[in-house]
C-alpha cells in the first residue's frame, strides 16, 4: 500500500511542481441549477462542488544558521508546491466534505546541507548509532514535508447529518474541531495537535492542525436551557503519527535551534503506544455552549493527549543519558522502548475550562477570557546544565491557563487610507504551575535548559490592515515572552488579483535574550561523536546551557516567506 | 377691494398663462430611454404627467450627462402589498406611540409602525416614523438572499472580481407568515446569517448578527465573525453594523441602503415628497446560475458597458413617489449624511446617496425591486439588485440575488451561529 501511495504522490508531485499552479482550470465547480425556485441556494439537496488551490511557498533564510558550514543568508529554506481540494457533497439529508491536500518539496541547497549534517553526527549512520532505532527521516528526509501516506492526502473526511428533528447534529469522520478563544497558542483548543515542521507563522492554522477520526454530537437545547452541549469522542482509529504536535525532531528546518541536522528520531523515538499515552486509547470531551445576556460562555471538560512531547527516559542511564549528563532517568509509567535516549510520548491529560467573551460599548471593545485548568500535566525536569536537559524524567504538576485578549476595530481610514477598520488585538497568555518548587527543575520541553518559571506569560499584538477594497492586506504582528525574554515579529501583507491570485510575501523575524543554546563548532566537525576513533568531534547536542527558553529556540530563524496561490 | 381684484386677476393671469404650457408640454414616450444625448430634449417632456427633470433626484441628472446612465421608462404601475401588512398597519394606529424624548416607537406587534397616509411633511419626527417602518419586516418575515454575489465592478477596467455568499435574515418580530407573530422572548428584532462561499480565500467567512429589539438602541447588536482558517467564531465589537461588508464599498448599513433604526443615527429629516424614476419591476431572473462566472450570470446588471456597474439596458425603470429622508449618522460612521428615496405607500428604498465625512459626495445606492410571492403566498416587493457605488474611487460593488421572501422549511434555529458555522465548514 505504502509502494501504492508513493507512486501516486509521485505523479501528483511532478504534475504539481511543474506548471500545476499555472494550469489549474479557473472553475471545477459543478454547475449549480440556473433557477429561481430551487431551494437553499447553497448545499441544494443533491449537489456537488469542488474547489481549492494550487499554491507554491518559497521560503528564504534571512541569517545564517550556525548548525551548517555554508552561509545560509538568502538560501532557500523552503520550496513547496500544494494542491489542495476542497469537496462539499449533498445527498439528501446527509451532507459530506472531503478535504484532501497534496503537498511536495523541492530538496533545496539549505536542506540538502540538514541531510548532509546528519550523515556526519551520530543520528546519521556513524559511531555507536548506525540505523539503530527509528530513524524515520534517515534516508527518507523529506518524508517529514511531502505527502506519503493516504490519510495525509485526505486531510479530513466526514459526514454530517442531522437526528430527532435537528435537534442532534452530528459529524462523523475524519475532521478538525477547535475548542477555545486562545490566538497564538493553545488552553483549550487542545483537540488536536499541530504539524510544526514546516509550517510558517500566522499562516492559517487549519493548515497545520492535525484532523482526527470523531464521532461529534452537538445537542441542541436552546429551548430547553439556553444552550448547546457538543461533546465527542476520539475512538482512537486514528495513526499513531495523528496524535500530538510535531515539534521537528526530526531535525529538519523547524527544529528547534541549534538542532538543525540532528535526528533525534535516531537515538528516540515516538511511542504512541504508552500506557499513559496511548492512541488506542478513546479520548473524549465535553462543552457547554451558552449565553448570560450578551456574554457567551462555554464550560468544557476535556481528556486528550499532551500537546508538547514529553520525554520518556531511558531509565537510569540505561542508554546513553550519562554519556551525555544525565545523571539518573527515570521512568514515566512504562518504560521506555527505545534502549538509547528514550520515547517521546503524549500522555493524557484533562483540561478543565472555562471560556467567556462580550462586547463592552464603554470602550468599543471585545473581551475574551480562558481559563484552562490541567491537573497533573506532565513536564520534563532535571539536568538542567547537561547535554540532555529535562532528560531525569517527568513530573505532574497542576497547571492553570488563563488568556485575557482585547480586540478593537481602529478607523484609520482618514489617516492612512484602509477600506475599513483595522481589527487589532493585544493578548495576554500565561501559564501558572500551581505548586511551582525550583527544586523541581521543570522546563518547557527537553532539551532546552531553561528552567520553567512560576509563570510563562506571552504578550502577542497584531493588527490587520485593508486597502483598496481588501486588495492589499498588511498584517503585522508582535509578541514577547514576558517570563523569559525574546520574541517575535511578523510583517506581511497579501495581494488580491482578481478571483484567482493571490500572492502574500511575509517576514517572520525573531529575537532572543541572547541565552540561546550555541551548536558546537560550525557543522564541519560534527564526525563521529562517541564514536570512537574521533578526539575533536563536536557533540551535535550543542553547548550544554541551563537558559535557552522559548525564543531562545528559534534565534537565527529570520526569514521571508513568498506564497502564490491560484484559486479555483 | 382693489387690491383683492387685482391680486385675484394676477392669480387668474398666472393660470392662463401656466395651463397653456402645462398642456403643451410633450409627453415622452413609453420605452424612451433617457441618456446623455436626449437629456436636454426630453428634460423638459412630461411623462405621465410629470416633468421628467423633476423626476431625476439627487445626482441622476450628473451621472446621466457624465457617466452614461441610461434610464430606459416604462409606465408606472401600482404594487400592493400582502393584505396582513397593510391590516396590521391599521391596527398599528391603535397601540403604537412615538416618543419624541427618546425618538422610539413602542407597541408594535407587525405591518408598519405608521401608516404613511398620516404622515404630513411638517411632523418633526416624520424621518423617524418613516425609518421605523422600514426597520420591521417590510418584505416577509424571512428574507433568503439566494444566489447573492457581490461582484466588484471598476468603472474602467469592468468585472475584477465576484464573491459568493449565502444569507438569510429572520425576524423574531412583526412576522406575518401564518406563524407566530413573535417569536422567542422578544428581546430579538431580527438574526442574519451571511457567509462567503466563493472564492477559496474568504470561503466559510461569515457572520452572524443578532440586533436587539431595544427601540433606544441602547442595547448594541451582538455580532460574530466566523474565520475558517482558525475554525472558530470571534466576537466582533457592537459598531461593526456600520462596517463594511467584506471589501466590499457597501456597509452593513447600507443593507436596503438603510439599515439602522432610526435610534442609531443622530437625527432623521423629512426632506420632501416627489416622483422618481426607480426601478420597481426589476427583471425576474436577476442571478442566472447557467452562466457562472460570466458577466452574463447578472442579466440585470450592465457590466459590458462602461462604467459597468448601471442597471441593464433591459431594466426598465417608472415613475415612483417617493420621500425623501436624510439622516445623519453617529460621528464615528463613515458618512456624515444618508439621504434615501422611499415609495411613499409603503417602506421600499429604490435610491440613495451618502456624503463622506467632509460632507462631500461619496456614494449612490441605486437598488432594483420587484414583485415577489412568497413561499407561502405572501405578496412583498424586494430589492434583488443593489448598486453601490463609491465615486470618489469609481468603483462599484453591485449585488445581485434571486432573493425569495418567506421560503419554506426555515425556522429561528436555521439562522443561528451554529447554522453559520456549519455553513462555513
Amino acid at each position: 500500500m505504502k509502494k501504492y501511495n508513493s507512486n501516486i504522490m509521485k505523479t501528483a508531485g511532478f504534475l504539481l511542481c511543474f506548471g500545476g499552479t499555472v494550469a489549474t482550470s479557473s472553475v471545477m465547480a459543478a454547475e449549480e441549477p440556473s433557477c429561481d425556485t430551487c431551494k437553499g441556494g447553497f448545499g441544494e439537496d443533491w449537489s456537488f462542488s469542488v474547489s481549492g488551490y494550487a499554491r507554491t511557498y518559497l521560503g528564504v533564510s534571512l541569517e545564517d544558521h550556525e548548525e551548517t558550514s555554508d552561509n545560509d543568508t538568502w538560501n532557500a529554506t523552503m520550496a513547496r508546491a500544494t494542491l489542495y481540494l476542497d469537496t462539499d457533497i449533498y445527498t439528501g439529508p446527509v451532507s459530506w466534505k472531503i478535504v484532501s491536500r497534496f503537498d511536495r518539496e523541492y530538496q533545496t541547497d539549505y536542506l540538502d546541507n540538514l541531510a548532509d549534517e546528519m550523515s556526519r553526527n551520530p543520528s546519521g549512520n556513524g559511531g555507536l548509532f548506525p540505523g539503530v532505532i527509528g530513524s524515520s527521516s534517515r534516508g527518507q528526509f523529506m518524508d517529514q514535508y511531502n505527502t506519503d501516506h493516504i490519510q495525509e492526502l485526505f486531510r479530513e473526511y466526514y459526514a454530517d447529518f442531522a437526528l430527532f428533528d435537528g435537534k442532534l447534529n452530528m459529524r462523523i469522520g475524519k475532521q478538525q474541531l477547535v475548542w477555545g478563544e486562545s490566538d497564538f497558542f493553545q488552553a483549550m483548543d487542545l483537540v488536536h495537535g499541530f504539524d510544526f515542521r514546516w509550517r510558517l507563522f500566522f499562516e492559517n492554522n487549519e493548515d497545520w492542525r492535525k484532523p482526527l477520526f470523531l464521532v461529534n454530537f452537538d445537542l441542541d437545547l436552546a429551548d430547553e436551557l439556553g444552550g448547546s452541549l457538543n461533546f465527542f469522542v476520539r475512538p482512537g482509529l486514528d495513526r499513531d503519527d495523528d496524535v500530538g504536535s510535531n515539534f521537528n525532531i526530526e531535525g529538519g528546518r523547524w527544529i528547534p535551534h541549534p538542532y538543525r541536522g540532528v535526528d533525534f528520531t535516531a537515538f528516540t523515538q515516538y511511542n504512541a503506544d504508552h500506557t499513559d499515552g496511548s492512541q488506542d486509547d478513546p479520548t473524549f470531551g465535553v462543552r457547554w455552549n451558552s449565553d448570560i445576556g450578551s456574554i457567551g460562555y462555554s464550560v468544557a471538560y476535556l481528556r486528550t493527549f499532551n500537546p508538547a512531547p514529553i520525554m520518556n527516559p531511558t531509565p537510569n542511564g540505561g542508554g546513553f543519558t550519562t554519556a551525555f549528563g544525565v545523571p539518573n532517568g527515570n521512568s514515566f509509567g512504562e518504560v521506555a522502548q527505545s534502549g538509547l535516549l528514550g520515547d517521546w510520548i503524549y500522555p493524557h491529560i484533562n483540561v478543565f475550562g472555562v471560556s467567556a467573551n462580550g462586547y463592552a460599548p464603554f470602550i468599543d471593545s471585545t473581551l475574551s477570557a480562558e481559563v484552562a485548568f490541567i491537573p497533573n500535566k506532565p513536564f520534563n525536569y532535571g539536568a538542567l546544565g547537561s547535554s540532555l536537559p529535562g532528560w531525569e524524567g517527568v513530573r505532574t504538576k497542576d497547571t492553570l491557563v488563563t488568556m485575557f485578549r482585547i480586540d478593537k476595530e481602529f478607523k484609520l481610514g482618514k489617516y492612512i487610507g484602509t477600506n475599513r477598520p483595522s481589527l487589532s488585538s493585544v493578548q495576554l497568555f500565561d501559564t501558572w504551575i500551581l505548586d511551582h518548587n525550583d527544586s523541581d527543575e521543570i522546563v518547557e520541553f527537553a532539551s532546552f535548559g531553561a528552567q520553567k518559571r512560576e509563570h510563562t506569560t506571552y504578550l502577542t499584538l497584531f493588527s490587520l490592515l485593508n486597502f483598496k477594497r481588501d486588495t492589499i492586506n498588511p498584517v503585522f504582528v508582535i509578541g514577547t515572552d514576558l517570563s523569559n525574554g525574546g520574541g517575535f515579529g511578523i510583517a506581511g501583507v497579501e495581494f488580491v488579483f482578481g478571483d484567482d491570485w493571490r500572492v502574500k510575501i511575509e517576514a517572520d523575524l525573531w529575537w532572543s535574550d541572547g541565552d540561546e543554546k550555541r551548536a558546537n563548532g560550525d557543522g564541519n566537525g560534527q564526525t563521529d561523536f562517541l564514536g570512537g576513533g574521533c578526539n575533536t568531534c563536536n557533540n551535535p547536542l550543542g553547548v550544554a546551557e541551563n537558559s535557552a527558553s522559548l525564543f531562545d529556540w528559534f534565534a537565527d530563524d529570520n526569514q521571508l516567506v513568498l506564497k502564490v496561490t491560484r484559486q479555483f | 377691494m382693489y387690491k383683492k381684484i387685482l391680486a385675484t386677476s394676477v392669480v387668474s393671469l398666472g393660470l392662463l398663462v401656466g395651463a397653456p404650457l402645462s398642456a403643451v408640454a410633450e409627453e415622452m414616450p413609453e420605452g424612451t430611454i433617457i441618456n446623455a444625448a436626449n437629456l436636454d430634449q426630453v428634460i423638459d417632456m412630461t411623462f405621465e404627467g410629470k416633468r421628467v427633470g423633476d423626476m431625476l433626484p439627487g445626482k441622476y441628472e450628473w451621472m446621466i450627462r457624465n457617466h452614461h446612465l441610461a434610464i430606459p421608462v416604462r409606465h408606472s404601475e401600482p404594487i400592493p402589498m400582502d393584505e396582513k401588512y397593510m391590516d396590521w398597519t391599521q391596527k398599528s394606529k391603535e397601540t403604537v406611540k412615538y416618543n419624541p424624548a427618546d425618538r422610539t416607537a413602542t407597541g408594535w406587534t407587525a405591518g408598519m409602525f405608521f401608516d404613511p397616509q398620516d404622515i404630513k411633511m411638517d411632523d418633526p419626527h416624520a424621518g423617524d416614523k418613516l425609518i421605523w417602518n422600514l426597520r420591521g419586516p417590510t418584505y416577509g418575515a424571512t428574507m433568503d438572499l439566494r444566489h447573492i454575489s457581490w461582484v466588484f465592478l471598476d468603472a474602467t477596467k469592468g468585472m475584477e472580481r465576484i464573491q459568493r455568499w449565502w444569507a438569510q435574515r429572520y425576524y423574531m418580530e412583526g412576522r406575518l407568515d401564518g406563524g407566530p407573530i413573535s417569536e422567542g422572548d422578544g428581546t430579538i428584532m431580527q438574526k442574519t446569517v451571511l457567509v462567503a462561499t466563493y472564492p477559496q480565500d474568504i470561503k466559510g467567512l461569515g457572520i452572524f448578527q443578532i440586533r436587539y429589539n431595544d427601540p433606544t438602541s441602547k442595547t448594541p447588536d451582538d455580532t460574530w465573525a466566523y474565520l475558517k482558517s482558525v475554525r472558530r467564531a470571534r466576537r466582533l465589537t457592537g459598531s461593526s453594523w456600520m462596517d463594511p461588508i467584506g471589501g466590499t464599498v457597501q456597509l452593513y448599513d447600507d443593507w436596503d441602503i438603510w439599515d439602522a433604526v432610526p435610534t442609531k443615527y443622530q437625527d432623521t429629516k423629512l426632506i420632501g415628497r416627489q416622483w422618481i424614476f426607480a426601478v420597481a419591476h426589476a427583471p425576474l431572473m436577476t442571478v442566472d446560475l447557467t452562466y457562472k462566472n460570466t458577466i452574463k450570470e447578472f442579466p440585470a446588471v450592465g457590466m459590458d458597458i462602461p462604467p459597468h456597474f448601471f442597471p441593464a439596458p433591459q431594466v426598465m425603470w417608472e415613475p415612483r413617489e417617493v420621500w425623501v429622508i436624510e439622516g445623519t449618522p453617529p460621528e464615528e460612521h463613515p458618512y456624515s449624511k444618508k439621504t434615501v428615496w422611499m415609495e411613499v405607500d409603503y417602506p421600499r428604498p429604490y435610491y440613495g446617496e451618502s456624503l463622506d465625512q467632509n460632507g462631500k459626495f461619496w456614494k449612490s445606492f441605486i437598488f432594483q425591486n420587484r414583485r415577489d410571492v412568497g413561499d407561502d403566498g405572501y405578496l412583498s416587493t424586494m430589492p434583488v439588485v443593489g448598486h453601490i457605488i463609491d465615486w470618489k474611487a469609481e468603483f462599484s460593488t453591485t449585488w445581485s440575488s434571486n432573493m425569495k421572501a418567506n421560503p419554506a422549511g426555515v425556522e429561528a434555529d436555521d439562522v443561528t451561529l451554529k447554522k453559520l458555522i456549519s455553513i462555513a465548514k
